[in-house]
């Protein structure tokens, strides 16, 4: 368990989702009528077909005018690089020609970065004040179509979050877990003979490892806190369900919005957050990111 | 726990008539039981099992019923 004192507020979110939007069930007409798409429950899902730094700098454009200042650092959280190298960063920079003084860190992470991205963002705030996470994937441009667990849940989503320094909420501990040997659970080869070069996601193993490694770290957090409110990514139903159902007796606020947008990866989180920043500034939260490599990281977030 | 039940709750799962699911259906001869109708079959047995997924984690591997039955007989 890490400690720290830098106080901070979740000032703005800004989404872009993908525009075309698919209706699951007509993709998927034999899963609906058997009742299996009920499960995942999830009705539609968002595909974009624009380029990974135009879809993602729309929402951090959108923030840093409704702000109507600049930023110091910026994080950038993705699995759908256009370019092995440099990172989104630089193209982010470059497109929308922010200044060459601002701090850039690029996070290879999945459905866990945001919450990665914040555990550091804490820590550069001190001489960062103005940081901005900006999570953007394209997970449906890497699916094979007759994939039907990973076409019925994933949707291309890119947010941008303007954390500032100052009064608000602090990281009261932070639990990380890393398990390289679960890494072929969920993965995507360069190499096109492994798996066609398509995304590979085992969902039964990833449940079960929601199950028997997640849920009990969640749970160990809030039987000893007094959590009030619970942001779990947003895999689908069935991993939903299969957490939040072991924890209603000890967390009253639970929210979901998989049924509305989808698996958005690492814009999952900041997704949930985006309608709810008074209650996360004010509260005592835990915020739990999971997924590739396999990892995760707990945020246990208090007023400060 | 009987291999009739099991049986029944599969095909349940994945919406299929009775009758479907015997002791040689697999992943392979089962329509429906691709990526999704695993995942949501192994959701069916942990519920029905008391979380089976967590006493025997290597049920998510488990795509026959034969592997299935061994590792339910096992749980108890």
């Amino acid at each position: 368990m890490a400690k720290n004192t830098n106080s901070f507020t979740i000032e703005a979110i800004k989404y872009n989702l993908g525009e075309v939007r698919i209706n699951v069930a007509k993709e998927f007409p034999e899963a609906a009528a058997s009742g299996l798409l009920d499960k995942t429950g999830i009705a539609h899902v968002y595909k974009t077909e624009y380029d990974l730094v135009d879809f993602s700098a729309k929402p951090l454009q959108e923030l840093l005018k409704q702000t109507n200042e600049q930023i110091n650092c910026l994080i950038t959280v993705t699995q759908s690089h256009n370019f092995f190298l440099p990172g989104l960063s630089s193209f982010i920079l470059s497109k929308l020609d922010l200044s060459k003084d601002i701090y850039c860190l690029d996070i290879n992470q999945g459905c866990s970065g945001f919450a990665h991205a914040l555990y550091l963002a804490e820590k550069l705030i001190e001489v960062h004040p103005r940081i901005a996470i900006l999570c953007a994937d394209k997970y449906r441009s890497k699916l094979i179509s007759s994939d039907r667990s990973t076409n019925a849940v994933f949707s291309d989503c890119s947010t941008a979050t303007l954390i500032r320094k100052g009064s608000g909420i602090q990281i009261k501990s932070a639990k990380h877990s890393f398990d390289g040997k679960k890494w072929d659970y969920l993965y995507q080869s360069i190499d096109n003979s492994v798996n066609g070069g398509y995304l590979h996601m085992s969902g039964a193993d990833l449940w079960g490892y929601t199950r028997s490694i997640i849920l009990p770290e969640i749970k160990q957090i809030v039987e000893s806190s007094n959590i009030e409110n619970l942001y779990i990514h947003q895999a689908s139903k069935l991993v939903f369900d299969g957490i939040s159902e072991s924890l209603k007796g000890f967390v009253k606020n639970i929210p979901s919005n998989f049924s509305e947008f989808g698996n958005t990866v690492s814009s999952s989180i900041p997704l949930l957050l985006k309608d709810r920043l008074n209650e996360i500034n004010k509260g005592k939260s835990l915020i739990a990111g999971f997924g590739v490599g396999l990892n995760s990281m707990l945020l246990e977030l208090e007023p400060s | 726990m009987n291999n009739e039940e099991v049986y029944k709750l599969i095909e349940e799962t994945l919406g299929l008539p009775s009758g479907s699911i015997n002791i040689e259906s697999d992943n392979k001869n089962v329509s429906g039981w691709d990526s999704l109708g695993h995942f949501a079959i192994l959701v069916a047995l942990d519920g029905k099992y008391s979380d089976v997924s967590i006493a025997k984690p290597e049920i998510t591997k488990a795509t026959s019923l034969k592997e299935i039955l061994v590792i339910l007989n096992q749980h108890g």
